[in-house]
């Protein structure tokens, strides 16, 4: 049997190490596996993807993962936004692992998720104890249980060589620990799909070549031809917590106007600075920075 | 203390204007980011950026560019070249009265460390020697930050980067000094270099504006955090690019025809310890063990700098 787990989230989350530890885990329970993270340029905050493949044979595939027997939702917000594409390549069978506090019923309603949804507030259990939204040993506890890949301690080994090897300080690995086993215990065991066939096995096929025709520059090159139009992107989704600015404390010193990297604050024509929330991607510079700290910091709504 | 600003006295001097569009794809918490930000809002619309591969890669994604005029992308070695064929070509168009003199614009080099310091140092020096008339903004995160952090030139001794872990035969991590750009500039005399911070809003941009009334080459090096590489958190970006100030790390200074002038001197100078021991990529000079003699030599550099340039009225 080969199984194969998508997994989707943003950088700095903890994306690529989630599924190194799920693999790990896989690998010191005897099995074959596959690892790996898919992102662009380096960026906090933007979609990544990994793939992990496990199997009790040789893995003679490489490459996308386009037909997941199990994807996992490290961050909800990524279900609104279609190009991120979590939810391709599903079917009723599919195992989906969303990062909410919600019930399954609920999310899979909203998001029309036709596959099995398993939902558990990883965000909360990781802010709880990390104080930082690093998910990554929560989320492979949480895929461990519900995808009934390896035992607890299976997956604590799995987690401390994986974190220790990526140079994190003892007193951080055992609270990580903590947290993986606390999201072991809290996920229900649901187990992943039997499936004849590989699903995707006929997209996978080699196709006749297609020849790039000669064009000329003007026409071949990626130019932009109009102005600021970075300004369409909304990057929400990018926060965990979103920068409150009140009045009733605000000096309109315009320090946070000054200092915001993304030039995501403007002031208002009596001089009090407004956040453009379309386009903050929740630094929260402007908040250190006040000096009468007038900026609150507010979790954003998990989906 | 600070020398006389002469445009941009207070934050309420700050153009409300932005010229850089939000919607980018950079990081949460960017320092080069918040530096090309307020360069830009000094220097005004009329600039054509010529950037070269690495973090600000990410500025313009296609179909999405945050600048409102235009933006031409070069390999890593040869911003300057680019912005040498840009500026050749807006003279030869005025030259010839097919572009009148007044849309003119100024011609901007954006460029990472990695870049600056290494592979694109020829084609820099070269445009300099040749007194090229453009703007050279260098933001310096200390490494190749795009890619995952490796080793720049820039990268200072006693950082970790993800090609000099600190281990048993290198337990400093990076073991060479930084490559000072700011010299390296200077010893051919252009009319204009600067070393700015954006924990210092009004000093970059008081720079980018008296740089515009001289023609040739004119440096922008810019401290530029970066919470993934440094391991520091994206909300103390600008806390951090404080501390490289007031523990005399990172000098702001201004080199005009060659002549140097600090702009900014702390009262007191903070021990340089503070800086280090608030970002993850200086953890090892402090756990498992205090590698004090490192701790010792990084202070001695910060003071024998000062020394000198206090020696040298500077």
């Amino acid at each position: 049997m080969l199984w194969h787990i998508r997994f989707h989230g943003r950088g700095g989350e903890g994306v690529k190490l989630a599924c190194r530890i799920v693999t790990r885990a896989g690998f010191i329970a005897g099995m074959t596996v596959q690892d790996s993270p898919l992102y662009g340029a380096e960026r906090r905050g933007a979609p990544v993807v990994a793939f992990a493949r496990i199997a009790d044979e040789p893995i003679l595939e490489r490459g996308y993962i386009e037909c997941p027997d199990a994807v996992v939702v490290m961050d909800a917000s990524l279900l609104r936004h279609a190009d991120a594409g979590v939810l391709s390549g599903i079917d009723a069978q599919t195992v989906v692992l969303v990062n909410s506090p919600g019930q399954p019923q609920e999310v899979a309603r909203s998001f029309g998720i036709v596959g099995h949804v398993v939902t558990l507030d990883v965000s909360s259990l990781a802010l709880d104890v990390l104080g930082k939204h690093v998910l990554s040993a929560p989320v492979a506890g949480f895929v461990a249980r519900v995808c009934r890949l390896v035992p607890r301690e299976t997956l604590a080994t799995a987690v401390r060589t994986e974190l220790v090897a990526a140079g994190i300080p003892p007193a951080a690995v055992a609270r990580n620990l903590a947290l993986a086993e606390r999201a072991f215990a809290a996920a229900p065991s649901v187990g992943l799909p039997v499936r004849r066939e590989n699903r995707c096995a006929s997209s996978t096929a080699a196709e006749s070549p297609f020849v790039v025709p000669h064009l000329p520059p003007r026409v071949a090159a990626p130019t932009i031809g109009a102005p600021a139009t970075s300004a369409l992107r909304t990057l929400e989704g990018w926060r965990v917590y979103r920068p409150v600015i009140e009045r009733n404390r605000c000096t309109r010193c315009l320090i946070c106007f000054a200092l915001c990297p993304e030039g995501a604050i403007a002031l208002d024509g009596q001089n009090y600075p407004v956040v453009d929330y379309a386009h903050c991607k929740g630094c929260l510079v402007c908040a250190t920075e006040c000096p009468p700290g007038a900026i609150d910091q507010v979790r954003e709504d998990a989906a | 203390m600070q020398t006389h600003r002469e445009i941009f006295r207070s934050i309420k001097d700050i153009p409300r204007e932005e010229f850089l569009a939000g919607g980018t794809g950079l990081c949460g918490g960017c320092g080069g980011l918040l530096g090309l930000r307020l360069f830009s809002k000094a220097l005004g619309p009329n600039t054509v950026f010529v950037n070269a591969a690495g973090c600000m890669t990410l500025l313009a994604v296609f179909p999405f560019s945050p600048f409102r005029g235009s933006w031409l992308y070069t390999a890593m070695a040869c911003a300057p070249a680019g912005a040498q064929g840009v500026r050749d070509a807006l003279d030869v168009l005025i030259e010839k009265g097919r572009l009148p003199p007044s849309d003119d614009v100024s011609v901007v080099v954006v460029t990472g460390d990695g870049a600056a310091h290494g592979i694109g140092l020829q084609s820099t020096l070269a445009a300099v020697h040749r007194g090229l008339d453009f703007f050279y903004f260098c933001y310096d995160n200390e490494a190749f930050g795009n890619t995952g952090f490796q080793m720049s030139p820039s990268s200072p001794l006693g950082s970790r980067t993800a090609t000099t872990p600190p281990g048993s035969t290198a337990p400093a991590g990076t073991t060479t000094r930084k490559q000072d750009l700011f010299e390296l500039w200077r010893a051919q005399s252009p009319p204009f270099v600067a070393t700015v911070s954006p924990a210092y809003p009004l000093d970059l941009m008081d720079k980018v504006a008296r740089a515009k009334r001289r023609a040739g080459p004119k440096l922008f090096l810019s401290f530029a955090t970066c919470p993934p590489g440094w391991g520091v958190e994206p909300a103390d970006a600008v806390t951090v690019a404080k501390l490289a100030v007031e523990t005399g790390v990172w000098p702001l200074k201004e080199a005009v025809d060659g002549a140097v002038t600090h702009t900014v001197v702390p009262h007191r100078f903070r021990p340089v310890e503070d800086y280090l021991v608030v970002q993850t990529r200086y953890r090892h000079l402090f756990e498992p063990v205090r590698q004090e003699e490192l701790l010792r030599q990084l202070q001695e550099v910060v003071d024998r700098y000062w020394a000198s340039a206090h020696n040298n009225n500077g």
